[in-house]
């Protein structure tokens, strides 16, 4: 129910617009420090949040590793300037693309968009993005368009329904379609003012829709289509669009792109989370996007020893024509690698135990369990060295 | 809701037609499937119609309540099918596969069970993978942990085999710390009783 709540409070974040290209970039609305003193309703949305926020911080899904919670959290700063302290960050392990600003200043930024951006041009769009929502109150115009909407819609219905005697929710139909429009123009609203607020602070404005043709890539190598939202219940607008628009958008107002350099700071926390960012994406078992963005981390520049241990753990998973041999070739080339991950030698082991390599096959292991002493799986190991 | 629908309803209420949501399991030597499981009393079986996740042939039984405490028993999962009942198939669910090793079967019920839970959801992550044996045929034990976003925390112990190129799975779980620790000797007792009926 607290979810449904803040579901509906929330201003998701990434999506957004269409449209033509006459660039009205809004003004924000509130000042820094804003607080809902007047509107009983906004107070009320402030109260529902509060709550669900006390929830969060206390949620094992939270990420508190200082390192990443820093790093987010002074991008957000820079990008807000004056509005730093309205916000309160929280990092959450969830393997897709998604970020949120909720009306109270609490943003939420999911774990798997760290495995979707290529610097911290790109993080920073999505959160100038989501600091846009909040100092243009969408959340509460949202809210307010769609109590006033069903009130009319219903009354509406009501007098359709005394009038022909079939009660059917035609006017609460329209009124929602009119708050999904709403919802769409607040979102082109968004990546304006995001991608003027990264500029501002001297951050790549193209990084705005680069996100954008990452993602619709992504999407286009999903072995397995998620289902998209019918074109009734879309509360953002077409990606193709929106990239259309903020590039030109980014190029009619801060010209060409700067050359693309390597994000060494991005990378460093890329690199040092990606065990865990990447078994979080593997549980999804969606091999097409995996083997995408493993793709993207290698021409990034992240340590091949970790690409390759992924891709073999990718292509075991999938286990289709051929995989299972070009797994084995990607852990070799891991275990290769200048620092390679030690489960890469437990798997093999593993294949060379398949073989019949039995020296080999202790080779392997013995590797692993010197480069992961804390192994928990050792038990399983010690037991196949002394079948041998 | 209209008059003739609640009489309606109200009859199949009184004659037992709902179906019933638990039934006591008889203590003892229990046979899910192809799997026989001992279990002492106290478990009550879950009618499958309340449990999604479960296919053809499962099982699921608490003590408790389903939030509180679950066996999951699944007798057997062919090459080239998911664990659990796959809704649509943009879910995206893993498959088993007979050759799979040991670290891959527990990464399989990880991901499964993040599917069932719902991804993003929950963290399910597997540790003190170890070798068992199930009557004759060689095994793996596993301990489990589901983090949820906005739930209590539920571990267990999984076990699980293959013969015949088939997949037997038992899982024990239980909301931690309290009903996790007080259980935990019983749940990993049925697990390690799990044995494939000769065929």
């Amino acid at each position: 129910m607290r979810l449904m709540t803040f579901g509906m409070l929330a201003v998701v974040a990434v999506a957004a617009l269409a449209g033509d290209a006459a660039f009205e970039v809004p003004e924000h609305a509130i000042p820094p420090g804003y607080k809902p003193e007047v509107a009983r309703d906004e107070r009320g949305i402030w109260r529902e949040l509060e709550d669900f926020e006390k929830e969060l911080e206390r949620s094992p899904l939270r990420i508190t590793d200082p390192a990443l919670n820093d790093y987010i959290d002074d991008l957000v700063c820079r990008v807000a300037q004056g509005y730093c302290g309205d916000f309160r960050l929280y990092v959450v392990r969830n393997p897709h693309f998604n970020a949120s600003m909720a009306a109270n200043g609490m943003m939420v930024i999911w774990t798997g968009l760290l495995t979707r951006v290529a610097s911290t041009d790109e993080l920073a769009a999505v959160v100038g993005h989501e600091i846009a929502h909040y100092t243009r109150l969408h959340t509460l115009a949202r809210f307010r368009k769609i109590r006033k909407g069903m009130t009319v819609g219903t009354i509406f219905s009501f007098g359709l329904g005394i009038a022909t005697g079939v009660l059917m929710p035609i006017g609460e139909m329209v009124a929602i379609a009119s708050a999904l429009k709403f919802s769409r123009e607040q979102e082109s609203e968004a990546d304006l003012l995001g991608a003027k607020l990264i500029a501002d602070v001297d951050l790549d404005p193209h990084a705005a829709y680069r996100i954008w043709r990452n993602l619709i890539e992504e999407d286009q190598r999903a072995e397995v289509k998620r289902e998209e939202p019918g074109l009734f219940t879309q509360t953002h607008p077409d990606p193709v669009d929106r990239a259309e628009v903020l590039e030109q958008f980014a190029s009619a107002t801060y010209g060409p792109p700067p050359e693309a350099a390597r994000d060494e700071v991005f990378l460093a926390v890329l690199a040092n989370n990606y065990k865990w960012l990447m078994d979080d994406q593997i549980r999804t078992a969606r091999y097409g996007r995996t083997e995408y963005l493993l793709e993207r981390h290698a021409a990034l520049g992240v340590p091949e020893g970790l690409v390759h241990y992924f891709r073999g753990v990718m292509l075991a998973q999938r286990a289709g024509a051929g995989d299972l041999a070009a797994a084995r070739t990607a852990y070799e080339q891991a275990a290769a690698a200048p620092e390679p991950v030690a489960e890469a030698f437990r798997n093999l082991g593993y294949a060379f135990m398949k073989d019949g390599d039995v020296e080999r096959a202790r080779e392997h292991f013995g590797e692993y369990l010197a480069r992961a002493p804390g192994a928990t799986d050792k038990a399983m190991i010690e037991f196949y060295l002394q079948e041998q | 809701m209209s008059r003739p629908l609640a009489a309606f309803l109200l009859l199949m209420v009184m004659s037992g037609c709902v179906p019933q949501a638990f039934t006591l399991v008889t203590p003892g030597a229990v046979t899910v499937g192809s799997v026989t499981i001992q279990v002492e009393a106290g478990w009550n079986e879950v009618n499958p119609a309340y449990v999604a996740y479960l296919r053809k042939g499962g099982a699921t039984w608490t003590r408790d309540g389903l939030l509180l405490n679950r066996i999951i028993v699944v007798p057997s999962t062919a090459a080239g099918e998911p664990l659990f009942k796959e809704p649509k198939a943009s879910a995206a669910y893993p498959k088993f596969r007979a050759d799979m090793l040991p670290h891959e079967v527990a990464a399989f019920v990880e991901s499964s069970l993040t599917k069932i839970a719902g991804e993003g959801e929950v963290l399910a992550t597997s540790s003190n993978l170890r070798p068992a044996r199930y009557g004759d045929a060689p095994g793996i034990v596993f301990d489990i942990s589901l983090s949820f976003a906005d739930a209590p925390e539920q571990r267990g112990v999984v076990g699980a085999f293959v013969i015949d190129d088939q997949l037997s799975f038992v899982a024990y779980l239980g909301a931690h710390p309290y009903y996790s620790e007080r259980d935990r000797s019983r749940g990993e007792a049925i697990v390690a009783s799990a044995r494939r009926i000769a065929t």
